[in-house]
C-alpha cells in the first residue's frame, strides 16, 4: 500500500492543519482559566519572560499572574496535552494490534494496577513520592508498570500463547485488583471521596514536576509506536500474511504491547484514569484518515492532544471556580460527537 | 382575718425577696456571659422528663419514648461526645467506629461505621434508644424504626441545631439540667470568643480539606461559618459545599493564612506545592494545622474547635 504523491501531500497539509490548532487550542487554554486575567495580558505574561521576543511586552504584571500562567496553566496545558497524545496513541496501536474496535489503553489492567498503587497511597496517607512528584502518582505508576508484567506473564505462560489468552489474563487481573480497590475503599470511607475522584480523572494539582516522569516517557514511547506503524500494518491483515510480509510477529506484538502499556502507566498516573480519550479518538481520526497506520497513528497522537486540552479548559472554566474531573468532560463531549461521526459515516465506521 | 395577714406578710416577702434578686442579677448583666445564664435560667425550669416523653428531633420527627433510656447506641462522634456531656457515659452501649472520644468511647462496642450501622449488632445489644446522623442514615433509620427501636436523628448543620440537638437528648434521657448547662456553657464560651475578634480586621483564610485536588469548605459548611465566627474571612466563600477547587484561584485570592488537618495534608505537604510558594499564607509561615476530630465536628467541644480557629486567626487577642 504505497501512499502516492497527491496523497501524501494531502495527508501532508492535513498534519499541518492539526498541528496549527494544537498550537492554537495551548494559547486559547492558557489563556482562559478561574483566575480574573485578561487574554491579552495572559499573553502579555506568556511572552514576557521569552528572550528578544519578551522586549515587547512593557507591561509589568503581578507576581501571582506570573505564577498563575508559568506554574499552574503551562504545566497543566502540556500535561494534558502529553496525556491526551500517550492515550491517543496507545489506543490506537492497541485496536490494530489486538484487531478489536473495542480495545483500548486500558485493557491489560493498566488502569486496575494504577487506580491500586494510587488507593494505597492515598489511604496510607503517602502524599509525596521523589522528585516533587505526588505519592499518589509514583504509587501508581509502579502499580500500572508491576500489572502490565504479571499480565504479560501469566498471559504467555501457556506454550500456544495467543493475544486471547493476554486480554483475558487482563480482564481477570484488572477485576481481581478493582475489587481489593473497592474493598480498601469499604474500610477507608473517609477517604473514599479522594480515590473516586482519582479514578475519574483530573489536572487540578499539575505542575512542573508533574512532567518530569509523563512527558519524557509518552514522547519517546509514542515516537517508538510511530516507527513501527507499518508493522502495525502488517499485523491488521492477520499474522501469517505479517510473517510471510518477513516480520516477527511475536516480538513486534511484545514490544507494542509493553510500549503502550508504559505510556498509559505514566498517563494515568498523571492524571488519574480518563476515559474515552484512547478508546474514541483512534475511531474519530480513522474516520479522516482510514486505517493505514502511518497516517493513522500521527493523526491520531496529535488529535488526542487536542481534545484533552479543550476537555480539561471546559473542566476548569465550565464552573469556575470549582474543578470538574476531566474524566467526565471527555466522556459527555466526547460520546455524544462520536455518535454522531458514527451516523454520519456509518459505512465507513470501522475498517481497522 | 389573721390567716390573710399571715398570707399577705408571705407574700411581701416574696416579693422583696424576687425584687432583690432581679435587681442582683441585673447587676451582674454588665458582664455578658452571665446575662445569658440569667436568660436560660428564667426562661425554662429543667424539669425531669416523666415518661412517656414525646420529642421533636431536629429532623422534625416525632419520637416517643415509653422510659429512661438505659441503653443507647450512638452512630455518630458528636452524638456519643454530647451523651458523654450528658453524664450518660454508662449508658451507651454501641457507637460508631469512628466514636473515639472521650477516652472511655474507644472500649463501646463498636456497630459499624459513619455510612454502614450495622442493624443485626445494634438490635442485639437490645437499645432502647438509637442516636442517628441525619440524611446519610436514612436506610438505617428506617430498619431500626421497623424493628420498634426509637431513633433520633440529627443532622446538625451549625449551631442552632447542635444546641436544638442537645435539648432534644436531655428531654429524652431525662437529663436536661445537663443539656441547659452544655447550652449554656457553649454560648457563653462562644460568645465571648467572638467578641474578641469581632472588632479586629479579617484576615483572608483557606481551609485544606484534601490537598490532593485542593479541596475545600465552601460557603455553607461549618467550618466556613468557624471561619468567619473566629474573625476571619474564607477565601472559597464563593463556592458552595465541599468543592475542588481552582488553585489558581486560591493564588489570585492571596490567603493570608492556610489552615489544614493531618489528614488533608501536613503543613510541610502544603510548603512543597510549588504552585502556592507565593501566596502571603506560605511565604509568612502562617500554615497551621489543628485537630480534625475536634474542628469537623459539631458537638460538645464547638467552643474549643472555635478557639483553636481564632487562636491561629488571631493569635494577637490570645495570649
Amino acid at each position: 500500500m504505497p501512499i502516492n504523491t497527491k496523497n501524501r501531500i494531502a495527508f501532508g497539509a492535513y498534519i499541518i492543519i492539526l498541528l496549527i490548532i494544537l498550537f492554537i487550542s495551548i494559547l486559547f487554554a492558557i489563556s482562559l482559566g478561574a483566575a480574573d486575567i485578561n487574554m491579552e495580558d495572559a499573553f502579555g505574561i506568556l511572552i514576557k519572560p521569552v528572550p528578544f521576543i519578551g522586549r515587547i511586552i512593557n507591561a509589568n504584571y503581578d507576581e501571582s499572574y506570573f505564577s498563575i500562567i508559568w506554574d499552574i496553566r503551562l504545566p497543566r496545558v502540556l500535561l494534558a496535552a502529553v496525556v491526551g497524545m500517550g492515550l491517543a496513541a496507545a489506543g490506537t496501536s492497541f485496536q490494530g494490534l489486538l484487531r478489536n474496535p473495542m480495545a483500548d489503553p486500558y485493557v491489560l489492567g493498566v488502569s486496575s494496577g494504577a487506580s491500586f498503587g494510587a488507593t494505597l497511597a492515598i489511604v496510607s496517607g503517602l502524599s509525596s513520592g521523589f522528585i516533587g512528584l505526588a505519592g499518589s502518582t509514583v504509587a501508581a505508576f509502579m502499580g500500572a508498570i508491576t500489572t502490565m508484567a504479571a499480565v504479560y506473564t501469566l498471559g504467555n505462560a501457556g506454550k500456544h500463547s495467543s493475544m486471547v489468552t493476554l486480554l483475558l489474563a487482563g480482564i481477570a487481573i484488572s477485576s481481581f485488583l478493582s475489587a481489593i480497590v473497592s474493598f480498601i475503599m469499604v474500610f477507608n470511607h473517609d477517604k473514599l471521596e479522594s480515590i473516586v475522584l482519582w479514578t475519574m480523572g483530573s489536572f487540578a494539582t499539575a505542575s512542573w514536576s508533574s512532567l518530569y516522569l509523563s512527558f519524557p516517557i509518552i514522547l519517546i514511547g509514542s515516537i517508538i509506536l510511530l516507527t513501527m506503524a507499518r508493522e502495525m500494518n502488517a499485523l491488521l491483515m492477520g499474522d501469517e500474511s505479517a510473517m510471510h510480509l518477513g516480520i516477527d510477529v511475536s516480538r513486534v506484538r511484545k514490544l507494542l504491547l509493553i510500549v503502550g502499556s508504559i505510556i498509559t502507566a505514566a498517563a494515568v498516573s498523571a492524571s488519574g484514569i480518563i476515559g474515552f480519550v484512547g478508546l474514541i479518538i483512534p475511531h474519530v481520526v480513522r474516520i479522516f484518515t482510514g486505517p493505514d497506520h502511518r497516517r493513522l497513528l500521527p493523526a491520531a497522537s496529535i488529535s488526542g492532544a487536542i481534545f484533552m486540552i479543550i476537555s480539561d479548559t471546559l473542566a476548569r472554566t465550565l464552573v469556575a471556580p470549582i474543578e470538574i474531573p476531566v474524566g467526565i468532560i471527555t466522556s459527555l463531549v466526547g460520546g455524544p460527537f462520536f455518535l454522531y461521526l458514527l451516523v454520519r459515516n456509518r459505512k465507513q465506521a470501522y475498517k481497522g | 382575718m389573721r390567716k390573710n395577714r399571715l398570707i399577705l406578710l408571705i407574700l411581701t416577702i416574696a416579693m422583696v425577696v424576687t425584687i432583690i434578686g432581679c435587681s442582683n442579677q441585673q447587676g451582674a448583666g454588665q458582664n455578658s456571659s452571665n446575662n445569658i445564664s440569667a436568660l436560660q435560667d428564667e426562661q425554662s425550669q429543667p424539669a425531669s422528663s416523666t415518661y412517656p416523653v414525646t420529642v421533636t428531633d431536629v429532623k422534625e420527627r416525632n419520637v416517643t419514648l415509653e422510659k429512661k433510656p438505659e441503653k443507647i447506641v450512638s452512630l455518630t462522634p458528636s452524638n456519643t461526645e454530647i451523651l458523654f456531656a450528658l453524664g450518660l457515659g454508662d449508658s451507651i452501649v454501641g457507637v460508631d467506629k469512628y466514636s473515639n472520644y472521650p477516652e472511655q468511647a474507644n472500649s463501646i462496642k463498636k456497630v459499624g461505621d459513619f455510612n454502614g450501622p450495622n442493624i443485626e449488632l445494634i438490635a442485639e445489644l437490645k437499645p432502647d434508644l438509637v442516636v442517628a446522623g441525619g440524611d446519610i442514615q436514612e436506610d438505617a433509620i428506617k430498619k431500626l424504626e421497623n424493628l420498634g427501636i426509637p431513633v433520633i436523628s440529627s443532622e446538625a448543620g451549625g449551631l442552632e441545631d447542635l444546641y436544638k440537638n442537645i435539648d432534644v437528648l436531655g428531654k429524652a434521657t431525662d437529663t436536661q439540667q445537663e443539656a441547659q448547662e452544655l447550652i449554656t456553657k457553649l454560648k457563653n464560651n462562644i460568645q465571648s470568643i467572638a467578641q474578641k475578634v469581632a472588632s479586629l480586621n479579617k484576615p483572608k483564610v483557606y481551609f485544606n480539606v484534601d490537598i490532593n485536588g485542593f479541596y475545600t469548605a465552601g460557603k455553607g459548611t461549618f467550618i466556613s461559618q468557624l471561619i468567619e465566627m473566629a474573625g476571619g474571612k474564607n477565601v472559597a466563600d464563593d463556592v458552595e459545599g465541599w468543592p475542588q477547587y481552582s488553585v489558581e484561584k486560591i493564588i489570585e485570592k492571596n490567603p493570608d493564612i492556610i489552615i489544614t488537618t493531618e489528614h488533608a495534608g501536613t503543613i510541610d505537604d502544603i510548603k512543597k506545592i510549588s504552585a502556592l510558594k507565593n501566596i502571603n499564607a506560605v511565604k509568612d509561615g502562617k500554615i497551621y494545622s489543628l485537630d480534625a476530630d475536634i474542628i469537623n465536628r459539631i458537638g460538645p467541644r464547638v467552643d474549643q474547635a472555635l478557639e483553636g480557629m481564632a487562636k491561629v486567626i488571631h493569635p494577637e487577642v490570645f495570649k
